[in-house]
């Protein structure tokens, strides 16, 4: 079930007032359900698969919190731990093992044929934090199953995000708080921005990036450069768009959810850039990978520091999927992050000592970290390193005589551009978090307008083909 | 070595790790409030300060550390 398909809708316009009509007591597990049949409607063995492996951190958390010795607790954890990352790669990573068994002269045509699990990582992630945060003694363990199982199957949560943190989670569904009619109109407007951003602003761009990755040596190098800048907003419309609808549908069941993304494209540096771009996940690989490295290579100086990031950024890379093009998406990042790391603090004494140019700093300094981003994701992008090559190559032939393309034609696209103005604008109102309680206090008029601008700009999209969400495929 | 002696040599280890000569330390400070501490260079404070009192600390220790309070009590805990 698409979340911007009629059948999700009918699925909240039916499920939310039942479920805010009932009692507390009753809501943890009417939430279960509500997620369960969500997954289920899907595939009912990989919803057995979800159920399967939240036994396995559910038993886990168990078994670490009553373990009498360390040696105890940290056999729970590896066993759990081995499981569970188990399953993430046999599934996610089922192409990839079937090929290898293949060239190995293995027959694996069942490899092969497996679908993954829509938000396996997702859902594994989340269990995966949960153990490491009871064998780190963060929290306890969890005895309520219902309330466990919740966690992972949290529906508008379960096909990408965001990853919220069992310490977050679980107190919610142990004390839910009666109906808040400001809490769902938050999110009935989060969720309408979120569509607006899918719907109107990522979809209304893909055919002109798509255009252009199928043919970039053919198309003129302006607006190849222009198909990379567009890439960077309609992956960022089309993911801050789901999380915006994944947020606001919680909260439409009193859950209030982590934020995703905070202004990445204004940030100074690198560092602060995965700070605020798909921050749940940046956050749990700091936690679980990047932190414990870096404690293992403390005393190997600056080579731990570089092994710490390459292993993560490499982890961030094929996270995405086992493709050379993520792999050089991620060890791109590893170098930008070791460059900046090791440069920052010289370039913050330079600009410390010379005021002037630190003001000016912070204008270019976002723009620099931008065309850095931008760059990267060409491999992001692209289906192969060779297409990534045709497309960096199209960028320095400066032959004019090329042809332009404009997807839906140039208007169309002239229209895409103020479309992200408008974007922009609203993410700018909602990072002032007084302006956004004038906005949604005070302004009724204005407010109302925007709200029926947005909705009518949405439904006339909607007559088109509906493109999937980008982030599903992870 | 009581707790002011702990404060002013972890202040060493903070105003070398994080590049500012000026910085005081106090109980209730978090990486929030002070410039370059991220998850970055967390651990290369951490591995300062192991030196710096010749103790070792665990993961599971440092991923449980909320502010300069609790990294000095965890020291003064260690210290021999």
């Amino acid at each position: 079930m698409l979340f911007n398909s009629s059948a999700f809708l009918m699925f909240l316009l039916v499920s939310v007032p039942l479920y805010c009509l009932l009692p507390l007591s009753r809501r943890k597990l009417a939430l279960l359900a509500l997620s369960y049949i969500f997954y289920g409607i899907w595939s009912v063995p990989y919803l057995l698969l979800l159920a399967a492996v939240t036994g396995v951190a559910y038993v886990s958390g168990l078994w670490i919190g009553s373990a009498r010795t360390e040696g105890h607790r940290k056999r729970a954890l590896g066993t759990s731990l081995a499981l569970l990352l188990s399953v993430l790669i046999l599934f996610k990573y089922a192409g990839v093992l079937g090929a290898l068994a293949q060239l190995a002269g293995v027959e694996a045509d069942a490899f092969t044929r497996l679908l993954v699990p829509l938000g396996i990582s997702y859902y594994t992630f989340k269990l995966i934090s949960y153990v490491m945060d009871v064998y780190w003694d963060k929290i306890p363990c969890e005895r309520d199953p219902a309330a466990f199982a919740l966690y992972p199957a949290f529906f508008p949560q379960i096909l990408s995000g965001p990853i919220q943190r069992p310490a977050d989670f679980l107190p919610q569904i142990h004390q839910p708080a009666p109906n808040d009619p400001g809490l769902i109109t938050s999110g009935l407007r989060l969720m309408l921005f979120g569509y607006f951003k899918k719907v109107v602003v990522a979809d209304s761009l893909g055919p002109f990036v798509d255009q252009v990755y199928a043919d970039p040596s053919g198309t003129n190098s302006l607006c190849v450069l222009l198909a990379c800048y567009a890439y960077v907003f309609q992956l960022y419309a089309d993911f801050s768009g789901f999380t915006d609808i994944a947020i606001g549908t919680g909260r439409l069941f009193g859950i209030r959810s982590p934020k995703n993304f905070s202004m990445p494209f204004y940030a100074p540096n690198l560092q602060e850039f995965w700070r605020r771009w798909h921050m749940t996940l940046t956050r749990w690989l700091a936690d679980y990978v990047f932190t414990p490295l870096r404690m293992t290579f403390r005393s190997w100086g600056s080579l731990g520091i570089v092994l710490a990031i390459t292993v993560n950024f490499a982890a961030i890379g094929l996270w995405h999927g086992a493709t050379l093009p993520f792999l050089a998406f991620g060890l791109l990042h590893a170098v930008y992050m070791c460059v900046s790391v090791f440069t920052l603090p010289a370039r913050n004494a330079f600009f410390d000592r010379r005021p002037g140019w630190a003001r000016a700093r912070i204008v270019w300094a976002p723009l620099i970290t931008f065309q850095l981003w931008t760059l990267s994701e060409i491999f992001f992008r692209a289906d192969s390193l060779d297409q990534a090559g045709r497309v960096l190559g199209a960028l320095l032939d400066l032959d004019a005589a090329k042809p332009w393309v404009f997807g839906y034609g140039k208007e169309a696209f002239l229209w895409s551009v103020f479309l992200i103005l408008v974007m922009e604008a609203v993410h700018w109102v909602q990072s002032k978090g007084r302006w956004e309680f004038i906005w949604s206090r005070k302004w009724a008029a204005p407010r109302w307008a925007v709200y029926y601008a947005m909705t009518f700009a949405v439904l006339h999209q909607c007559a088109g083909a509906a493109r999937q969400f980008i982030y599903f495929k992870f | 070595m009581n707790r002011d002696e702990l404060h002013e040599k972890l202040t060493r280890v903070f105003r070398e790790v994080f590049g500012q000569p000026m910085l005081v330390i106090h109980d209730d400070m978090s990486a929030a409030d002070v410039r370059n501490w991220d998850s970055l260079n967390h651990v290369t404070m951490i591995y300062a300060a192991e030196k710096k009192f010749g103790i070792k600390f665990s993961t599971r220790e440092v991923q449980n550390l909320k502010n300069v309070g609790e990294l000095v009590s965890l020291i003064d805990q260690k210290i021999p």
